[in-house]
């Protein structure tokens, strides 16, 4: 089974698979996969973390290593160095936590925050799991003039549930930037 | 040409507390790969002042953690103290002698399981033997600035390494590197480095909030009440003691005060001061050419 962390690498082309044989399945899976994505991008704009975090399986690993300038391989991240997130579920949920508490400073008042999700392909499909990537554009607007602006795709794998309903077993998140031009990292993505 | 000062010179009796720091392990530091890069819209020397000095601004700015669970509160014995360009301050943690096998929390400050406890343990043992107990006080340190602008913070649950680069007078860049003593094992030093992610990253929760406030102090003093207004840098101030007196050892070098106290607040913007008067006897001729 596939880990999320060596996509791109693997992917080969249209998804065609026993699970996906038809052009009608593939459409419905793609809409489910998507769906779950705008749904899980409204929870986080609408600050409701806790509906967010029933997103993640209790074994996610949600993590964003740091990105490196050097010739070559621009999207090779390293296993064990520096991370912008490296959580379990638990830490997650200390994150989640945090953020309704009334001393969040970096939070209070919340920010304004738009996610935006795109270029959604699924990578792989298996009767339980699928593997698949995604763009973001997230916008913070803070207090009167503070503005932020995060940019990245997401690797994720995803558990399937019954009735299109998915949770994320695990997230690796690539920020297009090596310095941030942020006062912080205070949104999730 | 100007010669950099050799860093033994520079920091000077610094040294002592710099090595129990950095070099407390038997086989030295090492630093996890990447650097944490972020702009903060504030003047450099707003978190240098915090990393120097600014212990009582851990109650209010990082209640949250406290909020969670994640940290107890500070007690009101501790240390601000200085010497040569080296400026150092926490709460004590306990004497070594009252390790208990790597059981305790050493400050009693981080709440979670931290595997790191039972080497600290070792290395306490070691620095009491060589010191005696006083001394095992400052282990782990706390936080640190190395004048003008490098600084390290050195508690229970992570060790880290900064440098704020100023990028003109409302910006400063920060590059941060994680730390852990060479000897850990790996699972161990895999642990130091998410806790350091968890609470001092860019993300952590609590330099999200370091952040924040960084920047509205800017805004704040830059605004014209702020710009019109003089600070209250006073606290502590008629206190001041010998290091040897806080620490409780003749060998402690500096001066300083106690834990709530602006003192190295006053010593190291003074330095500044001198500096850009070039009046300070290390600010050299101005023939730098």
């Amino acid at each position: 089974m596939p880990s999320a962390r060596q996509e791109p690498e693997k992917r080969v082309g249209p998804l065609i698979t026993v699970e996906t044989n038809t052009a009608l399945e593939r459409a419905l899976l793609q809409w489910s996969v998507e769906q779950f994505y705008f749904y899980e991008a409204s929870l986080l704009d609408e600050h409701r973390y806790n509906d967010w975090i029933e997103l993640f399986s209790k074994e996610v690993h949600y993590w964003a290593p740091v990105r490196l300038t050097r010739e070559g391989a621009p999207d090779e991240v390293d296993d064990g160095g520096l991370c912008l997130f490296d959580d379990n579920y638990g830490s997650l949920e200390l994150r989640v936590e945090s953020f309704q508490v009334k001393s969040a400073w970096a939070e209070i008042p919340p920010s304004r925050t738009r996610h935006l999700i795109s270029n959604v392909q699924v990578t792989w499909v298996s009767p339980e799991q699928v593997c698949a990537t995604s763009n973001f554009i997230t916008f913070r607007s803070r207090l009167e003039s503070v503005e932020h602006l995060f940019v990245g795709c997401r690797h994720d794998r995803l558990d399937r549930l019954a009735d299109d309903r998915w949770r994320i077993r695990e997230r690796k998140i690539l920020l297009d930037h090596s310095s941030f031009m942020t006062d912080n990292i205070s949104v999730m993505f | 040409m100007l010669e950099a000062v050799p860093l033994a010179d520079w920091i000077g009796d610094f040294k002592l507390y710099f090595d129990l720091v950095f070099d407390r392990d038997t086989d030295g530091v090492e630093f996890i790969g990447g650097v944490h890069k972020w702009t903060i819209d504030t003047n450099w020397k707003i978190p240098t002042e915090n990393f120097a000095t600014d212990m009582y601004h851990v109650a209010y700015s990082h209640a949250r953690p406290a909020e969670i669970g994640l940290m107890n509160p500070l007690t009101d014995e501790g240390f601000e103290l200085s010497a040569d360009m080296g400026f150092f301050g926490h709460q004590f943690s306990q004497p070594a002698s009252m390790d208990n096998g790597g059981e305790e929390p050493l400050h009693s400050y981080w709440a979670m399981p931290n595997p790191y406890t039972e080497f600290l343990a070792e290395q306490r043992a070691r620095i009491a033997e060589k010191f005696g107990d006083p001394m095992t006080r400052l282990v782990p340190g706390g936080h640190g600035v190395i004048f003008p602008n490098f600084a390290f913070l050195d508690i229970e649950m992570l060790r880290l390494v900064r440098v704020h680069h100023p990028e003109g007078p409302g910006r400063t860049t920060t590059y941060q590197w994680c730390v852990v003593d060479k000897s850990l094992p790996p699972d161990v030093k895999d642990a130091l480095r998410r806790q350091y992610i968890l609470t001092f990253g860019p993300s952590g929760l609590l330099e999200q909030d370091d952040g924040e406030n960084f920047r509205e102090c800017q805004n704040g003093a830059a605004g014209y009440i702020g710009r019109h207004l003089e600070s209250n840098m006073m606290l502590g101030l008629g206190q001041e003691r010998t290091a040897a007196e806080i620490v409780g050892d003749e060998r402690a070098p500096g001066t300083g005060g106690g834990i709530w106290s602006e003192v190295n607040q006053r010593r190291w913007l003074q330095i500044w001061l001198d500096f850009m008067t070039g009046s300070h006897a290390a600010s050299g001729s101005g023939d730098n050419d």
